[in-house]
C-alpha cells in the first residue's frame, strides 16, 4: 500500500512490483479517460488515449523521465493526455474529412483547442478532473478505513442531504454520531488528499 | 471490517440534533464551513458519477447484478438520480433488453405521493407511440418498486448536443426540425390522454438503435418536487434551462408548457446554446429570464436559419401560454409543415472495412447478449493473436474465453460473484501482457494485436460493471490496425467478423457448445 504519490511513483518504476502499478492504473486512470471524453472524444477512442497515455507514463516513468523537481507530476501527466487527446483528435478529422467532402469547412475544434483560450479550457478540465479523480480513491481508500455503517451516514447526510434524525433512525445510532461520523469521514479524506496532493517534493 | 465505536455524544464538541427537518439543501447543524461545503460539493459529484460504474450492495434497494426482480434479470446499473436507480435488464422470457427504475423508497414516503405517482403511471402506460419510451410494466417486491421500461441503445439528444457544441458546427436544420417533429409528435400522444410531460429537455429525448427519438421519464418530475433538484449523474443539479415561464413561478402547467420547453430544446439544436444563458450557472437567474425576459431571436447565431421557423421557435417561446401552440401535436403539425421547403439531409457516410465506426459496431453488438458479446470480441482477438507470442496474452485471452462460457443466459448471483472476482486478475494480467509486448522489440503488429486481446479480456471482465460492446469495439478496431501493420486482409478479417456476429445474433440462449470455440489462425486467409 502506497501511502503517499511520491511513494507510488517511486514504486511504480519496478517492473516487479504489480501492486503498484493497479494501485497506479486505479488512481490515474479515470482522470484520463474523462478528461478524453471531455475533450470531445469518444468512448472507444477515449479508450485508446487511455492506453496509450498509460504505456506512455509508464514507460516514462521507469526510465526516470518525469523528474520531481522539474515540476508537479499533475502537469506532467496532462502533458501527455493532452498531447494524445490532440492526436487523435487530429486522426478523427482526417477521418471525416476521408468520409464526408460535403461537410464543407466547418469551425475548426482543433484550431479551437489548440488556441491559447482553448487551451486553458483544457486545463480546466484536467484541474477538475484530477480533483475528482483523487476524490474517487480517497472515498475508496475511506470507506475501507472507516467501515461501512460510519461511511453510510456520511453518504446519507452529508452528500444526500438526509436529514440527521432519519440516517440515525436506519442506521439505528443517535442522532450525534451522524455528526461525529460525518466529521471523521472528511477528516480521513482531507488528510489523504494532503498525502497525494501534487506537491513538488522536496 | 473496522470495529465502529459508537461515539459518545457526552463531552463531544458537536451540537445537539435540531429539533425539525431542516429543508433539503439547508445548513444542517451549522457546522459546515464554506471550505467544507466546497469539498463535500466535490464529494457529491464525484459520487453521483461513481453511482454508474459501481454498485454499493449495502444500500437497500440497490439490486446486485445478476439477481431477480420483478420477473427480470438485473444488468448493470446504468443511471443514478435523485429518484431512482435505474438498471439494464432482461426480461429472460423474451429475451428482450428493458430498463428497470427502481424508485429509491424516501421518495415514495407518503402516502399521497405514491397515489399520485401510480395514477400518473397509470396514465403512462397507456401512451402506446413510435416517439415515447415504451412501458413494459410495473414490477414490485416487496417495499421495493420499480418501472420497466424499453431499454434504448442510442444516446440522448443531450450527447449529440455536446458533441456539435465541442465540435463548434451546429446541427444541420433538416436534421433538428426531424428530431423535433418526433419528440413533438411524441408529447402529443401524451397530451392526448392529458398527461403532460413537465420535464421536456435534451437528457430526456433518446434515440433508438434505429436512430428513432423517443420522448422518456413521463411524470418524473412530479416525485422530484420538493426534493433534490437531481436531474441525473454527472449532470449539473437542476437547470432550469428549458423551463415553461408558468413553472418557474410555481403555477399550474399545461401541454403548452411542453411546447415552451420542446421551443427551448430546439432553439438550442439550431443555435448550440440556450435561449437564456447567464454568465454564472444560477437556476434563479435563468428562472427570472424565463420568467421576465423576452426570448432572443435564434437568427441572431443562425444566419441561415428559415425565418419559418425563427417565427416557430419565438411561438414556443411566448411568456403567455396563450400564444403558443396550444399542444405538441398542433406543434408537430406546423413543423411538419414547414419542414416540406427544407432539403432533406444528405445520405451518411458508406463505411469501408478499413475506417471502424467504433461507435456503430458498439451499438451494433450491445443488441447481442453478454456471453456473444464476449465470444465475439475474443474470435476478433483470435484472429490476430497468431501475430503476438507473448503467452500470458494467450492466457489472458484464454480467461476471457471461459469468461464468455460462464456468462450464460442466467447468470446467478454466484457465477457472476466469481467472475467479478476475476476481473482484476485479467485485466492486470492483459494490461501487464499489452505494456510488456509494447516495450519488447515486438512488431508494430504485434502490440495491436495484443491490444486486441486485452481488451477481448476487458471485455469479459467488463460485464457487469461496464459496457462490454465497447470494449469489444475496441478489440475489433485494434485488430484492424494489427492487420493493417502485419499487411494481411482486412476485409477478409471484416468479413468474418460479420458472418459471426450474424451467427451469435441467430444464437438463442439455451443452446451451448459452439460460442466459446477458438477460431483457427488459418481463418485469416482469405
Amino acid at each position: 500500500m502506497h501511502t503517499t504519490q511520491t511513494s507510488l511513483l517511486w514504486a511504480v518504476r519496478d517492473p516487479a512490483d504489480r501492486e503498484a502499478w493497479i494501485s497506479f492504473y486505479r488512481i490515474y486512470a479515470p482522470m484520463i479517460r474523462q478528461f478524453a471524453r471531455r475533450m470531445g472524444l469518444s468512448e472507444a477512442d477515449s479508450e485508446d488515449v487511455l492506453q496509450e497515455v498509460m504505456v506512455l507514463a509508464h514507460r516514462s516513468l521507469r526510465d526516470g523521465g518525469y523528474d520531481p523537481a522539474r515540476g508537479r507530476f499533475r502537469n506532467w501527466l496532462y502533458g501527455i493526455a493532452r498531447n494524445r487527446s490532440l492526436m487523435a483528435l487530429r486522426a478523427r478529422r482526417r477521418r471525416t474529412r476521408v468520409q464526408c467532402t460535403a461537410c464543407g469547412d466547418g469551425p475548426d475544434v482543433l484550431g479551437q483547442i489548440e488556441d491559447p483560450a482553448g487551451d486553458q479550457a483544457a486545463a480546466e478540465i484536467w484541474r477538475q478532473e484530477w480533483r475528482y479523480a483523487l476524490l474517487g480513491a480517497a472515498l475508496e481508500h475511506v470507506r475501507a478505513e472507516v467501515g461501512g455503517k460510519t461511511f453510510e451516514a456520511f453518504v446519507d447526510h452529508a452528500i444526500h442531504r438526509v436529514p440527521v434524525e432519519t440516517v440515525a433512525a436506519r442506521l439505528g445510532i443517535a442522532p450525534s454520531s451522524v455528526y461525529v461520523y460525518k466529521g471523521r469521514v472528511l477528516e480521513a479524506i482531507r488528510e489523504w488528499l494532503a498525502r497525494f496532493e501534487d506537491v513538488p517534493d522536496e | 471490517m473496522t470495529p465502529e465505536p459508537d461515539p459518545t455524544p457526552a463531552g463531544s464538541a458537536d451540537p445537539p440534533p435540531p429539533e425539525v427537518h431542516p429543508p433539503p439543501g439547508a445548513e444542517q447543524a451549522g457546522v459546515e464551513s464554506p471550505e467544507d461545503a466546497a469539498l463535500l460539493e466535490d464529494l457529491r459529484t464525484v459520487l453521483l458519477r461513481e453511482a454508474t460504474t459501481t454498485t454499493r450492495a449495502d444500500r437497500q434497494t440497490e439490486l446486485p447484478c445478476g439477481s431477480r426482480f420483478g420477473g427480470y434479470i438485473v444488468g448493470r446499473l446504468i443511471g443514478e438520480g435523485g429518484m431512482a436507480r435505474v438498471y439494464a435488464a432482461r426480461d429472460p422470457l423474451s429475451d428482450k433488453p428493458a430498463a428497470l427504475k427502481v424508485l429509491k423508497p424516501e421518495y415514495l414516503a407518503s402516502r399521497e405521493m405514491l397515489e399520485r405517482f401510480w395514477r400518473e403511471a397509470g396514465s403512462m402506460a397507456r401512451i402506446r407511440h413510435d416517439n415515447v419510451v415504451g412501458i413494459l410494466g410495473f414490477p414490485q417486491e416487496g417495499d421495493i418498486r420499480a418501472i420497466a421500461m424499453e431499454l434504448l441503445a442510442g444516446r440522448s439528444l443531450r450527447h449529440h448536443l455536446d458533441a456539435a457544441r465541442l465540435e463548434g458546427r451546429p446541427m444541420p436544420i433538416a436534421r433538428a426540425v426531424t428530431w423535433a417533429i418526433q419528440a413533438a409528435r411524441g408529447l402529443a400522444a401524451a397530451h392526448a390522454v392529458g398527461m403532460v410531460h413537465r420535464d421536456v429537455k435534451p437528457s430526456n429525448l433518446l434515440f433508438d438503435d434505429a436512430g428513432t427519438l423517443k420522448v422518456a421519464d413521463f411524470g418524473a418530475i412530479l416525485l422530484m418536487e420538493g426534493a433534490t433538484w437531481l436531474t441525473g449523474v454527472g449532470k449539473q443539479i437542476g437547470t432550469p434551462a428549458y423551463m415553461s415561464p408558468e413553472q418557474c413561478r410555481g403555477e399550474r402547467v399545461t401541454p403548452a408548457s411542453d411546447v415552451y420547453s420542446l421551443g427551448a430544446t430546439l432553439f438550442e439544436m439550431v443555435t448550440g446554446r440556450l435561449p437564456f444563458e447567464v454568465e454564472e450557472a444560477s437556476p434563479l437567474a435563468v428562472m427570472l429570464k424565463h420568467i421576465s425576459e423576452p426570448a432572443p431571436d435564434p437568427r441572431t447565431w443562425r444566419e441561415d436559419l428559415p425565418r419559418w421557423l425563427a417565427t416557430l421557435i419565438s411561438r414556443c417561446l411566448s411568456k403567455d401560454p396563450q400564444s403558443r401552440y396550444p399542444e405538441c401535436g398542433a406543434l408537430a403539425d406546423a413543423l411538419q409543415a414547414g419542414a416540406g421547403g427544407v432539403p432533406a439531409e444528405e445520405e451518411s457516410i458508406a463505411s469501408s472495412p478499413d475506417l471502424i465506426d467504433t461507435e456503430t459496431v458498439r451499438r451494433r453488438l450491445a443488441e447481442l447478449s453478454h456471453r456473444a458479446i464476449i465470444c465475439w470480441a475474443c474470435r476478433c482477438a483470435r484472429r490476430v493473436q497468431a501475430l503476438n507470442e507473448d503467452p500470458r496474452l494467450e492466457r489472458a485471452l484464454a480467461i476471457a474465453e471461459s469468461a464468455a462460457g460462464d456468462a450464460d443466459a442466467d447468470g446467478t448471483p454466484e457465477s457472476i460473484g466469481r467472475m467479478m472476482r476475476r476481473i482484476q486478475t485479467l485485466r492486470g494480467e492483459s494490461l501487464d501482457a499489452a505494456y510488456a509486448a509494447a516495450d519488447g522489440l515486438a512488431s508494430p503488429a504485434a502490440v495491436e494485436a495484443a491490444k486486441a486481446a486485452a481488451a477481448a479480456a476487458s471485455c469479459a471482465a467488463a460485464r457487469c460493471i461496464e459496457d462490454a460492446a465497447a470494449d469489444a469495439a475496441f478489440a475489433a478496431r485494434r485488430a484492424v490496425s494489427a492487420l493493417h501493420l502485419a499487411g494481411r486482409s482486412v476485409r477478409a478479417f471484416w468479413a468474418a467478423a460479420r458472418k459471426d456476429y450474424r451467427r451469435l445474433r441467430e444464437f438463442s440462449a439455451g443452446q451451448t457448445g459452439t460460442v466459446g470455440t477458438p477460431i483457427p489462425p488459418d481463418l485469416l486467409d482469405d
